[in-house]
């Protein structure tokens, strides 16, 4: 048997309703690690350029890894397809859904075809069925993870859904794990392109570990990383006591908050953590295994206007949302985190593209003819609210931004498209750039658009803290000083290579605290005493390049190119008016020859080079490449 | 007006505590008083003589100022910057964030 795994693809035609089962390949196991880098091989060699995004071609996969099930798998899973704007869509996201599934006896599902009406997906051990779904479409997730509990006669059945904005093809729709986890940005347009409402899932198996006793060696350690008393990283703090809204005001203070569209680094009056976690929260709500009670929060609103709503918030991203549009209310934004997990729509794509309109309504470009009358103001609050509705319901105005500012830009023209805050086509999830140069490289190299999870945390520990008998390939001094150029391309590297392997364990990048972000030797213990492996810590790492290089080669055989790898243009031509921080301008330029040259990469296309793929043992890239002329 | 004999005009810092810091406060902000201090670490004595433990939290015994916390310094004409130094000046106006 192999350990870690349950050695199971789970393939599903839709259009024909059947389900079937077949080997994991064990090379895969060997080469990719599990979840995002398997996803990724199969994406690759079942998703061509020539398939479009919308096609009944196109896959949909759910995917787990060896250590899933454990506690260090923390309830991810990676879902990927291809995106509507034909990047790589891939998301992770917590939850208990994922374990489940392993429980259940599959490490991944493959969704292929498309239904002809809605259906649900049943998984229950051994039985599987694509059910009728009628009933459930048109509900929001919530409702329809009720319902299909009702249906299934399962309470503790795992459901996994998409909303109206996934049936109503919301360019970024994602899809909903359990208790508001959301995860895989396009994942769920595509889901609603197929029909598929859900996929519920329900197991009673296990997961084998190797060793156990060096398995629990490592985890236990692993722990004592995060302790508050043992940790080198002031972000520990935050994240498992006190929540992430504690960093908005650290984050304000150092002017990287994307104020009203980015125009400004602070916003007055901003957000108080204090009031949110005193008067809104009601109890702990992590995913499966978490170690960090507070990145998870259940919130109730008791009085005004908004009273009654409720979730699930995690990581703090939504309060980092507010200023974006110059919300200042913790009512107002709780409310919106409702509608979107709700709705299943990706918040960035909706408050970005809100900003965006905002700008250009206060610039004039456009008019209250335009917004079916609001009043789209920064600080609106009700304005705000009420263009998040008519975007879920693709409602006038709303189903412009539906389709991406990116989209509506092109559309409406007059020059709206300077105030933009996308790269390759998608919006942005918050990470600043012109005050952190590592992140402004990584977002704008990234393979599926401005995908933050992909090279987080991007911060090395403080250098100095940093123990002596940890060695890194990059100057961590250089690494910390984050408006200058030097040394990111190595940094950025790094990040991708260990953020790809923790990924396809999978684990959470959220808990890549202190010298876990740096120290991939413990990471690799887990591995080996779960799989039974005897990977080297080079082997290791270079799995995770190899899973960076597959995706690359993903986005290039679908037409992109260094042209694509950039930034939004406010970011590299502008200061933040509030900081007396200065634009990027041409660093840029100077850290994407650095990052390729470190990469391997053609530095003018960025095409990985032949020596590159065949030393990652990736030939069938190099042949498709040939075959297709790109090189 | 004479004012060779005046006593120096006072110079005050303001001060902002998040998360755990605010826990060890009991506020989220206060302003103070910077007569006679010129560094960093003079001003966090100052704090440890008002909110016990302080010290110890930026400065743990034995180990690295600043390693699992963070002050950013607001300062006016300049961008914000971390400080890592515990010789670092605190300047009239600064605004100073303990993370």
């Amino acid at each position: 048997m192999s350990y870690g795994w349950k050695g199971k693809i789970l393939r599903v035609d839709l259009a024909k309703k059947e389900a079937s089962k077949e080997d994991l390949p064990e090379e895969w196991m060997k080469k990719y690690i599990g979840c995002r880098g398997i996803n990724d091989i199969i994406l690759y060699n079942e998703v061509g350029p020539d398939i479009d995004p919308f096609s009944p071609d196109n896959k949909l996969i759910f995917g787990t890894g060896p250590l899933e099930g454990t506690p260090v798998g923390m309830g991810r899973v990676s879902v990927q397809t291809k995106h509507p704007k034909r990047f790589i869509g891939e998301g992770g996201a917590g939850g208990d859904w994922a374990p489940e599934l392993k429980f259940a006896g599959y490490d991944f599902v493959v969704i292929e075809k498309k239904a002809k009406t809605p259906v649900y997906l049943f998984i229950n051990d051994d039985e599987v069925e694509v059910r009728d779904a009628k009933e459930l479409w048109g509900k929001d997730t919530r409702e329809k993870k009720i319902l299909v509990r009702d249906k299934t006669g399962i309470p503790d059945i795992k459901v996994a859904s998409i909303g109206p904005a996934g049936e109503r093809l919301v360019s970024d729709a994602k899809v909903i794990f359990t208790e508001d986890h959301a995860g895989g940005r396009g994942c769920g347009t595509i889901m609603g392109d197929k029909k598929l409402a859900a996929i519920a899932v329900h197991g009673t198996g296990g997961v084998s570990i190797k060793d156990p006793a060096n398995f629990l060696k490592a985890y236990r350690e692993f722990r004592k990383i995060l302790d508050l008393k043992e940790t080198i990283d002031v972000f520990v703090p935050s994240w498992a006591f006190f929540s992430a809204h504690t960093m908005l005001q650290g984050f304000s203070e150092v002017g990287q908050l994307h104020a009203y569209n980015a125009q400004r680094g602070r916003i007055n009056n901003m957000l108080i953590p204090e009031e949110y976690l005193t008067r809104h929260v009601v109890r702990p709500e992590t995913g499966f295994c978490c170690p960090y009670p507070a990145c998870g929060r259940r919130f109730e609103i008791k009085d005004g206007k908004y009273a009654g709503a409720s979730g699930d918030e995690r990581e703090g991203g939504f309060a980092y949302c507010a200023p974006i549009v110059g919300i200042t209310s913790w009512t107002t934004i709780l409310k919106w985190r409702e509608l979107c997990s709700k709705a299943g729509i990706d918040q960035f794509q909706v408050v970005y593209s809100i900003a965006w309109a905002m700008e250009c309504y206060e610039r004039g470009i456009i008019t209250r003819k335009d917004t079916d009358g609001i009043d789209l103001k920064f600080g609106n609050d009700d304005a705000f609210i009420q263009m998040t509705q008519k975007i879920i319901s693709r409602d006038g105005f709303g189903d412009l931004l539906a389709k991406g500012s990116q989209e509506a830009a092109n559309i409406i023209g007059k020059g709206s498209e300077r105030f933009l805050l996308t790269i390759k086509g998608r919006e942005l999830e918050l990470m600043p750039q012109r005050n952190g140069y590592q992140m402004a490289l990584a977002l704008a190299v990234c393979e599926n658009g401005p995908d933050h999870t992909k090279w987080y945390p991007p911060y090395p520990p403080n250098p100095r803290a940093l123990p002596k008998d940890i060695t890194v390939p990059f100057d961590p001094f250089k690494a910390f000083q984050t408006r200058s150029p030097e040394d990111k391309g190595r940094l950025v590297k790094w990040l991708y290579d260990s953020r790809a392997v923790i990924e396809s364990l999978p684990s959470c990048v959220f808990v890549v605290r202190g010298i876990l972000g740096v120290d991939m030797n413990l990471w690799l213990d887990l591995y080996n005493a779960c799989t039974g492996e005897n990977c080297t810590l080079d082997e290791f790492i270079r799995k995770g390049e190899r899973i960076v290089n597959l995706e690359r080669a993903y986005i290039v055989r679908e037409g992109f190119r260094r042209k694509d790898d950039t930034l939004p243009r406010r970011m590299l031509e502008e200061p933040i008016a509030d900081t007396y921080i200065p634009p990027i301008g041409k660093n840029l330029d100077v850290m994407l020859d650095d990052y390729y040259r470190h990469r391997g990469w053609d530095i003018e296309s960025s095409i990985p080079k032949e020596d590159k793929l065949r030393e990652l043992d990736l030939h069938f890239v190099v042949d498709d490449f040939r075959n297709l002329g790109i090189v | 007006m004479d004012t060779a004999n005046s006593p120096a005009p006072d110079r005050h810092v303001y001060l902002k505590y998040c998360g755990h810091i605010a826990v060890m406060t009991g506020k989220i902000g206060e302003a103070i008083s910077i007569a006679g201090l010129n560094t960093i670490s003079e001003l966090i004595s100052k704090l440890e003589e008002k909110y016990p433990g302080f010290r110890g939290v930026f400065v743990p015994p034995g180990g690295v100022f600043n390693s699992r916390t963070a002050i950013i310094c607001r300062r006016v004409g300049q961008v914000s910057f971390n400080m890592i130094n515990l010789e670092e000046r605190v300047e009239e106006g600064d605004i100073l964030t303990f993370w």
